[in-house]
């Protein structure tokens, strides 16, 4: 990782708010790395409106009684008290949130010494050699003519729905030769409800009987018998119950009973199988890391192909499959050989791993596949690449 | 000229003819006669010789669909339709007790084809059944030490279909791109 990088974690933000952010700060800024929020992130902006943005917040400032940079973004001003007693570290922002303010935000930032010295001097670097005089220009417009600047929703709108992956925790490509990068591109299953699914699951290997989990937001019904999983939730308030590690000093926020079924009504009620929720907690725990027991220099090993038809789309997950179904490779391998970007292939291997399709050899077994062979493009390759573009027009189904 | 040929086959019913005209850009040529024995197959008309659809490419190619015949009375029209063919797709009917059987049977019918091609195997009329499982098929892939992409699949459903397709393209060759 440069020195010079700044590092940005968003909290509490919907999709198209956080792309919109990302977009502006990708278009104004040089060096801006979007990670996690237990990735080190050297400014951290949370949405004190949403239960998450808020307790991550409070979670924050009783760890620690010097938060990095902070942006309290809020319809009430509920962060403007915090960022009083935090004085320089923080600053607080009312809804709707202007680019312009958000951008006077990070300059009113600049220089301030909260973390290390080196992520203060990436905040003052990324600043200063932001690739356009954006406030200049701003403020010679608004000489002109007394236009205020876009807000994030009219940013937005001008976004694609799928503009930015955001299966994953940071935009940035890492190196596949550096290790210590690689070790930070994982994590461990246990901490996430993919892992209390699979510990759940595997509590009732006779598959007999129905459970209910029961989390702040909404209920998951799960079917053992028929392998059917009703998800009382909504889309976005699973996501993120999927992709927040619980905190081992503080209770879960989810917790199973038996034989309680749900409160009928709810809107947002979605049935799918107890597999497709399996895989889909795994690609938001994941977010393009790898569970941390697996290795992403060995091959791996692929018992089946997941049945992709009824199962969230991953990027590229069809060739991954397709090239492990002729051999064995290990992640970083398939990414080179496919051409893509690594953490679409731990994305892959998170949610096969979750659903039990995939396995990886012993360090030390001799299981391990032989150097892989050249491949061959298909003879109609051309027809085939073209063929393929046809029939992906019709491809492209409501993700879960 | 060459014919680029996807091949469709699987058990009577199981959905060939509809998974073609799902596929196909333009009206399918079906060959459906009164079956002679439509007790035992379980629906009155039935596919004689082949199904035929095609999909148009912007370059002006064209991909032609084959559907054999389901039943094996007709077996010797499938090496005529295979020859040149680029994949095959076999789909199996979920709610038949025994449709393992018949991905085994089809599977070894067609061992040659698929040997020199690919395979993508879709798995229909789940919904009729009362378990989601593909188990029993992986089982069968297991057996004779093979990982073809299995599928469920509504043989109505474009998307669906396509998918299958993809799958099929792609086990062909892992590397291709869109283009």
């Amino acid at each position: 990782m440069s020195t010079s990088t700044l590092r940005i974690a968003m909290v509490g933000l919907s999709d198209r708010t956080e792309n919109a952010i990302k977009l502006f700060l990708e278009k104004n800024f040089v060096g801006i790395d979007h990670v996690g929020f237990d990735d080190a992130p050297d400014c951290i902006i949370f949405d004190l409106d949403q239960p998450i943005g808020r307790s991550r917040w409070k979670r924050l400032l009783s760890a620690t009684r010097r938060p990095c940079t902070s942006i309290l973004v809020s319809l009430s001003g509920y962060g403007d008290a915090d960022c009083k007693r935090m004085q320089k570290s923080c600053v607080s922002l009312r809804k709707p949130v202007r680019l312009g303010q958000l951008q006077e935000a990070l300059s009113k930032l600049q220089g301030r010494r909260l973390r290390p010295a080196q992520a203060t001097s990436a905040l003052d670097k990324a600043i200063a050699r932001r690739k356009t005089p954006v406030a200049a220009q701003e403020t010679a417009a608004q000489a002109e003519e007394p236009k205020r600047p876009p807000s994030l929703h009219a940013a937005a709108q001008q976004l694609p729905g799928k503009a930015t992956p955001l299966h994953f925790s940071s935009r940035t490509q890492f190196d596949p030769q550096d290790l210590d990068t690689l070790k930070k591109a994982q994590y461990d299953p246990a901490q996430y409800f993919q892992g209390y699914l699979t510990r759940l699951l595997a509590q009732r290997p006779d598959k007999q009987g129905t459970l209910t989990i029961w989390t702040p937001d909404g209920q998951i019904r799960l079917d053992l018998e028929t392998g059917k999983a009703n998800v009382h939730l909504s889309k976005y308030r699973f996501r993120t119950l999927c992709s927040i590690p619980s905190d081992p000093s503080h209770p879960t926020p989810w917790r199973e009973v038996h034989d309680v079924e749900p409160p009928s009504g709810n809107p947002h009620r979605k049935e799918t199988s107890i597999q497709g929720l399996e895989w889909i907690a795994a690609i938001w725990a994941s977010r393009g890391r790898l569970p941390q027991h697996l290795d992403a220099q060995r091959p791996v090993h692929m018992r089946h192909w997941p049945n992709l038809t009824r199962l969230t789309a991953i990027p590229h997950a069809m060739n991954i499959a397709a090239l492990w179904s002729q051999n064995d490779f290990s992640p970083l391998e398939t990414a080179r050989l496919l051409r893509i970007d690594p953490r679409h292939v731990f994305t892959f291997v998170s949610a096969c791993d979750a659903i039990g399709v995939l396995q990886q050899a012993e360090p030390d077994s001799a299981t391990e596949s032989p150097p892989p062979k050249k491949r061959r493009a298909h003879k109609h390759r051309s027809l085939l690449g073209r063929l393929l573009a046809k029939i992906s027009l019709f491809t492209n189904r409501e993700d879960d | 000229m060459y014919h680029h040929k996807i091949i469709f086959t699987g058990p009577v019913g199981s959905g060939k003819t509809t998974a073609i005209q799902s596929l196909s850009d333009v009206p399918v040529v079906c060959t459906d006669q009164r079956a002679s024995d439509h007790e035992e197959i379980g629906k009155t008309n039935t596919t004689v010789a082949m199904d035929y659809g095609k999909i148009l490419l912007k370059s002006g190619e064209t991909v032609h669909l084959y559907g054999t015949p389901g039943q094996e009375r007709f077996d010797f029209m499938w090496e005529i339709l295979t020859q040149g063919g680029i994949g095959l797709i076999i789909l199996v009917d979920h709610s038949n007790p025994n449709a393992h059987e018949d991905l085994r049977f089809f599977l070894s019918a067609f061992s040659k084809f698929i040997d020199e091609t690919a395979v993508a195997i879709g798995i229909t009329h789940t919904d009729k059944a009362p378990l989601p499982s593909l188990d029993r098929y992986l089982l069968e892939l297991d057996r004779i030490g093979r990982r073809y992409p299995v599928f469920e699949v509504d043989a109505r459903d474009r998307c669906d279909m396509s998918h299958l397709m993809e799958g099929l393209l792609l086990s062909l060759d892992p590397g291709l791109k869109q283009s």
